[in-house]
């Protein structure tokens, strides 16, 4: 598909575009910043209290009364912090622009918001279950929480973070891909004369620009099988990357352009 | 003569061939009614300054030495989205950080400010094995370093 830009109008749309697309990713890069400063947070001196209740006369009721007291609340904090965090990935899932024509990514995000769901209802269950346990019972929910956590939270919140940087990824793609066509359309007129370094640097774009969707394509396939998070985000890195280097052959080649058109 | 011979005869008549040539040439030279009207004056001038526009334009294009393939020029192309494709590169790159970004430290991870509490009380002066647990493994000696859910956990599992 062949594009040319020829009105001032539509020149000015496309600057406001990439600019626009510019700042999203800054905001964007930002507030992944500004949300883990706003994250749930626990210090040491959350153990302090912890401590001291174990550091009184060893075997003691009242020591052990305290003790439990101590691990409760904290597994309650955990449990909130634990639902917070999966209720804030979950909004950030369902808030994701998906177009209604992309049905793979559209049952992506529905299959997390799913499982984050499905989580928040299980901390919520385990949570009721606190006020039950004894000092031994609350180090056993400890480590049942964990391993839960580990097995099932935890890969679909990676997933859920991958997903959220690949539909990310299908703007910058979109224009990456309108700039193809815009350069390639360039290297076919000049076709005619005799460009060597053109063709060999335009070569590169095409082949990393196919590879970069590839791995697009790739990453959205693994999220949709819900395969392992670390190898969608290899695809997904592995895309960028490829990405990075076609716009480098894309300047690569309007150099060569210049150099064609403009002999020294 | 009835009425019937003269009608024979009528069909026999001509006119007078100098006459018939004189009304022709009368006709064939008379100047056709021309309508004037406000829609057929606009359009005249229209036609003019369209014509006149054109001149114009033909006038500027070959003295102004338009080149059509410095119209189309690839370098024409480039130059105008140098800038762009700068920026579209650094979106990329900003891309690529965030895909970067470890999922632990985005989600759950902190920053306290009481480091000091804890030194002074104690899971970290080793005179209590749950103490040395909680707070001196992960501490060493750094009692504000956050901790993760994970670790939390860990922690309030021994």
């Amino acid at each position: 598909m062949l594009r040319r830009k020829t009105a001032p109008a539509g020149i000015f749309a496309v600057l406001i575009r990439r600019a626009v697309l510019l700042c999203a990713g800054l905001v964007l890069f930002a507030a992944n910043y500004a949300r883990a400063d706003g994250a749930c947070s626990f210090t040491q001196s959350q153990f302090v209290p912890l401590a001291a209740a174990q550091g009184g006369v060893s075997g003691a009721p009242g020591q052990i009364g305290e003790e439990l007291a101590v691990r409760k609340e904290l597994l309650s904090e955990v449990v909130d912090c634990s639902i917070a965090e999966a209720s804030d990935l979950q909004s950030r899932v369902g808030k994701l622009a998906i177009s209604d024509g992309d049905a793979e990514a559209k049952k992506i995000q529905a299959q997390l918001s799913g499982q984050l769901g499905s989580a928040i209802n299980y901390y919520e269950v385990q949570k009721s279950k606190i006020g039950d346990l004894g000092l031994q019972g609350s180090k056993d929910f400890a480590a049942d929480l964990k391993t839960w956590r580990a097995g099932n939270y935890e890969p679909n919140a990676k997933s859920a973070s991958n997903f959220i940087i690949w539909v990310g990824d299908q703007d910058i793609i979109g224009i990456a891909q309108e700039r193809f066509d815009e350069i390639g359309q360039s290297v076919s007129l000049l076709k005619i004369v005799d460009g060597q370094e053109i063709q060999s640097d335009w070569g590169d774009a095409v082949s990393n620009f196919n590879n970069a969707l590839q791995e697009n394509e790739s990453a959205e396939q693994i999220l949709l099988s819900f395969g392992p998070p670390e190898d969608s985000l290899n695809a997904i890195k592995s895309s960028l990357e490829s990405l990075s280097v076609t716009y480098q052959k894309f300047f690569d080649t309007i150099s060569a352009i210049n150099k064609a058109l403009h002999p020294q | 003569m009835d009425l019937l011979d003269l009608l024979k005869k009528l069909k026999s008549i001509e006119p007078d061939k100098e006459f018939s040539l004189n009304s022709r040439n009368l006709i064939l030279n008379t100047p056709p009614k021309v309508r004037v009207s406000f829609l057929g004056i606009l359009l005249k001038n229209l036609e003019l300054g369209a014509a006149l526009a054109l001149a114009g334009l033909l006038i500027f294009l070959t003295i102004g030495g338009f080149s059509a393939w410095k119209f189309f020029s690839p370098l024409e192309l480039a130059n105008f989205d140098a800038t762009s494709i700068r920026a579209e590169a650094q979106a990329i790159d900003i891309q690529i950080k965030l895909a970067n970004l470890n999922y632990i430290e985005s989600t759950s991870t902190l920053v306290g400010g009481e480091s000091t509490k804890m030194a002074a009380s104690g899971p970290g002066n080793g005179t209590s094995p749950a103490g040395g647990a909680l707070g001196g493994e992960k501490n060493n000696g750094n009692s504000s370093s956050s901790i993760s859910i994970d670790e939390v956990l860990e922690k309030l599992s021994q």
